[in-house]
């Protein structure tokens, strides 16, 4: 299908912030970096409804939209990374509807369909007449399980948004007003302030523009089902000229790995005592759970972050919180840049080293393989691993046992993940050389299943194994080798 | 109701959600055969369809279809 390009963009930080005022959606999945990146999108992304009233906008500035629009349907299928550029694409255009899509990065992120014709008679609100204000903060609600948003309404204010609209949209406010388009920029806070909120993902909207607005001046939303299946969360919306529906995902939150205290219960107190253990990429998820694991058995540990150095610091709190004579060092490291200039000052005598460093995993991407992807994979799964022990290896008075986290998608990864189970295949086959050399590093490498993790809490949801469960395993046949010692 | 109509409904619910008259779901088609047919878009196919045909999917089967035959074997099942 043949599309020709109408219009580019690249939302900058500056419109992040300009819509989210608008709107007053401040979710952090599109206002803080840290905290984006433990959620499905990995980074801070933009307002899906951000680029859809840019596109509207566009698409009646060109001149196609004549005779007004009647409807809009939309759908998101990815995410648009803040400073990537999207394109504005025209698919198909007939009497009746305009097709366009927004494509990024060589992806479709969003279709839209739009309704040519003039709005149709309104038939009365759909909200509940008892439906609370709604007053937003910057904080947004935090619901964990769907059956918490059964029975939520409420309605907004459209005036303020109505009034900073024309200045950004002046060509789609020209169109279907001022109230509609705030009105369309509200449907991102219903989803990612109010419902599902905080752990939210905006999957499509459909909506008619109505001739005469039962609800002239407020917007207002019904949760009209759920499915815990999938953890899908719809809503009816009226209000402003405009009424239809909207669908949503509730995505799980930032995985929570074992607390100290509950990992102090399965590892006895001195089971790794004389050891001391590297954690590349130790902030979060299995190289947290591997720090708590080895000083839980009396093991020192360092451990590295390349940005989550508060959650760094929340670790070894947790760690000397249980155990106060714990040595739990916290220091930055990119797998991405040189070992020896960022370990050189390291005073520990390293025994074992843990490598989890990982860019995201799970990626949007178009075709079978991005080499661009499988590149950025082997940088720091394979010449990063290799750097660091090489290092280790020379400087140490000791020799280093290594672990090399491998997955079964070695053996079985599914289509969408090639690049990643092939610079993981690559680092095998390197660790594997590096045990047939004479170094004074020993590699013990574990394919380990989808663990529970931010990496894997993806909606839909995937089957996950219990990292402790798993880990403690590996982490006791990796510490009970110690060669040269 | 035979597969083929069970083929049209998952072709028409499918156009639908895709915005894509051009789509013509097989037997053999499999998702990652049509283009942009992601894990999202799969969740609002399934729930579509079985708000159309009035049935209900597990969990467990929905990940495990490997092409669209296999999800109006699945289809055909419940409606006998």
């Amino acid at each position: 299908m043949s599309s020709a390009t109408l219009a580019s963009k690249t939302f900058d930080s500056d419109d992040q912030v300009f819509f989210a005022r608008l709107s007053g959606d401040f979710n952090p999945m599109h206002m803080d970096p840290l905290a984006a990146r433990r959620t499905q999108a990995g980074a801070v992304v933009v307002h899906g409804i951000h680029a859809v009233l840019w596109s509207i906008d566009r698409l009646v500035e060109s001149g196609m939209v004549e005779g007004g629009i009647s409807g809009l349907k939309v759908q998101f299928a990815k995410f648009i990374p803040v400073g990537e550029t999207v394109h504005l694409k025209l698919v198909r255009r007939d009497e009746k509807s305009i097709r366009a899509e927004l494509v990024s990065g060589g992806l479709r992120t969003t279709t839209l369909n739009l309704s040519l014709g003039t709005p149709k008679k309104a038939d009365g609100s759909a909200l509940p007449q008892d439906a609370p204000r709604i007053r937003l903060t910057d904080r947004p609600a935090v619901f964990v399980g769907l059956e918490e948003t059964l029975g939520l309404s409420g309605w907004m204010d459209i005036a303020g948004p109505a009034r900073s609209v024309e200045s950004r949209f002046p060509h789609a406010v020209a169109a279907i007003g001022s109230e509609r388009i705030a009105a369309i920029a509200l449907l991102s806070s219903f989803v990612g302030m109010i419902c599902p909120g905080l752990h939210s993902i905006f999957a499509a909207f459909e909506i008619d523009l109505l001739e005469t607005p039962h609800d002239q001046d407020r917007l207002g939303f019904s949760v009209s089902g759920a499915d815990e299946r999938f953890r899908m969360v719809r809503m009816t919306v009226s209000g402003a000229g405009v009424s239809g529906s909207v669908q949503a995902f509730l995505r799980w939150p930032p995985v929570v790995q074992a607390s100290m205290s509950e990992v102090s219960k399965r590892v006895a107190p001195t089971e790794f005592v004389g050891s001391t253990a590297l954690i590349i990429g130790g902030s979060r998820g299995l190289g947290a759970l591997t720090a708590k694991v080895i000083a839980a058995g009396g093991g020192k540990v360092v451990v590295t972050y390349a940005t989550g150095r508060k959650e760094a610091i929340q670790l070894s709190e947790e760690i000397h919180g249980q155990i106060p004579r714990a040595v739990c060092d916290v220091i930055p490291y990119d797998a991405r840049q040189d070992a020896a200039g960022q370990l050189k000052t390291l005073v520990a005598d390293v025994s074992h080293l843990y490598y989890f460093a990982t860019p995201p995993i799970a990626r949007q991407k178009e075709g079978l393989f991005t080499s661009s992807l499988f590149d950025e994979f082997v940088q720091v799964y394979v010449k990063g691993f290799y750097d660091c022990c090489r290092f280790l290896g020379e400087r140490g008075s000791r020799a280093l046992t290594a672990f090399y986290p491998s997955s079964v998608f070695v053996e079985s990864g599914p289509l969408a993940m090639a690049e990643y189970s092939m610079a993981k295949m690559a680092g095998e086959i390197l660790c594997n050389n590096m045990n047939r050399s004479a170094n004074r590093v020993h590699v013990i490498v574990g394919r380990l299943p989808r663990l529970k993790t931010d990496q894997t809490a993806t909606v839909p949801p995937v089957n996950t194994g219990e990292p402790l469960a798993v880990m403690l395993p590996e982490i006791r046949r990796v510490q009970a080798s110690r060669p040269g010692s | 109701m035979g597969d083929q109509e069970i083929l049209d409904v998952l072709t028409r619910v499918l156009r639908d959600l895709l915005m894509d008259d051009s789509i013509l779901l097989k037997m053999d088609t499999r998702r990652e055969d049509v283009p942009n047919w992601d894990s999202l878009i799969y969740i609002n196919f399934i729930v579509a369809v079985e708000i159309e045909l009035g049935v209900k999917f597990k969990v467990a089967d929905v990940e495990s279809f490997a092409n669209v035959g296999e999800i109006v074997t699945g289809i055909r099942a419940m409606l006998q």
